[in-house]
């Protein structure tokens, strides 16, 4: 659970893994990146914390105890609030039909451990400038709407 | 080794391994491992001289992983890609000790090792090697290296602590020992209703709303408020926000929060 409050605001990030020290590492390599990051260990934590304020993107763990990270994915997809959040899962699985499922419960990307940090990076930069992308255009779509 | 090893099976009931493994007492000193140390390293004991450390390893997870343990310490850091860089490095900056990982791109940490104990002062710097391997004969590779020492993956703070002091001849500040601060308790930490029940509630539930968001940046600019009278719930609070309890700290607001407004 730290953040960067000296720069811009670049995106607000939750990141969802059981074991800290992976947490840890994730939460600091987007921390120095400039990132807001925002942190969970378990999936009912990540749920709680998308409620109440939603993050522009999740970072989601595949295997954790009682809530994997699918179910965790599923449920954000059923809920009004963070059903346009978009989900990068991260596993040590590096199976197609791993992978496959994740994309069918929602996620838009993949990422597998051991993670690469540019890796990781670059694909946190691309989703969160889509984020940012289709919020500048239903802006744009709001002040047509307007003059009409 | 002399022994036996041996396995009986019956189909419906079940399997059983056996061994039997020939040992003899252990003759000598007994070695402690140094990492049985529970204190919690905080910083160097001042008076210390600037204390240079080259970290040379290719991964940048486990270069942050040493840069996370190391840095608050108070040690002085760089980080090498490869071993040409660590090479490189030393000529120019001199460090006192360098982590060395072992594969690396370009130029592996036992080349990296022989070529710096070529340069002046490559004598005198120490050299300690990470490695994954358990094997003992990889160990002797190391050593006959030109190595100092070696840390086995996964190492524990501890254990680098512990390296770096035997052989730079280095003292610690440990938790403890810190005036004001009570001992780092082990996790999952316990705080209890009482102790937050001295909090006002308008700042429980202020630290409520951060929490349930997951906001560690805010939750610690809130503990940071409070009054020199609550260092130790807050620094038991710091503790569960620095290794993400949320859900527990969550459960432990709303319970306190709820006994107050009953």
């Amino acid at each position: 659970m730290q953040g960067n409050e000296n720069c811009s605001y670049s995106g607000d990030i939750l990141v969802v893994d059981d074991a800290v020290a992976n947490l840890k590492i994730l939460v600091s390599l987007l921390d120095d990146a400039g990132y807001r990051v925002r942190a969970a260990t378990s999936g009912k934590a990540a749920l709680m914390i998308c409620e109440k304020r939603p993050p522009d993107l999740v970072l989601l763990d595949v295997m954790m105890p009682e809530m994997d990270g699918y179910e965790v994915c599923s449920h954000l997809q059923a809920r009004e609030k963070s059903r346009n959040i978009p989900v990068i899962f991260i596993s040590a699985m590096d199976n197609s039909n791993e992978k496959l499922k994740c994309f069918d419960v929602g996620g838009v990307d993949f990422i597998t451990k051991p993670f690469y940090a540019q890796e990781v990076l670059a694909r946190v930069k691309t989703q969160v400038r889509l984020v940012m992308l289709q919020r500048e255009l239903q802006q744009l779509r709001r002040e047509c709407d307007q003059r009409r | 080794m002399q022994g036996e090893i041996g396995v009986g099976s019956t189909p419906g009931e079940g399997s059983l391994f056996h061994f039997k493994v020939l040992v003899e007492p252990a003759k000598g000193e007994v070695v402690v491992s140094s990492g049985s140390k529970q204190h919690q390293v905080v910083g160097l004991e001042p008076g210390q001289p600037e204390c240079r450390i080259l970290i040379a390893e290719d991964q940048p997870e486990n270069a942050m992983l040493l840069q996370h343990i190391l840095e608050p310490v108070g040690f002085t850091l760089q980080v090498a890609n490869n071993g040409k860089e660590a090479v490189e490095q030393f000529q120019h900056w001199h460090p006192h000790l360098i982590w060395m990982d072992r594969r690396m791109p370009v130029m592996d940490g036992e080349k990296a090792t022989k070529e710096i104990r070529k340069l002046p002062g490559g004598d005198k710097v120490k050299i300690v090697a990470l490695t994954a391997s358990a094997f003992q004969e990889e160990k002797d590779k190391i050593m006959s290296s030109g190595m100092d020492d070696y840390i086995s993956k996964p190492f524990r703070p501890e254990e680098l602590f512990d390296c770096m002091a035997r052989h730079l001849d280095l003292n610690y500040r440990y938790r403890e020992a810190e005036e004001g601060m009570p001992q780092e308790p082990t996790q999952p930490i316990q705080l209890d209703g009482p102790a937050l029940n001295t909090l006002t509630e308008a700042f429980l539930e202020e630290l409520l709303e951060v929490v349930e968001a997951g906001d560690g940046v805010e939750a610690m600019a809130l503990i940071n408020t409070l009054e020199k009278e609550h260092c130790a719930v807050g620094v038991a609070l710091t503790h569960l926000v620095e290794n993400f309890y949320v859900e527990q700290l969550v459960t432990l607001l709303r319970a306190v929060l709820d006994d107050r407004k009953s």
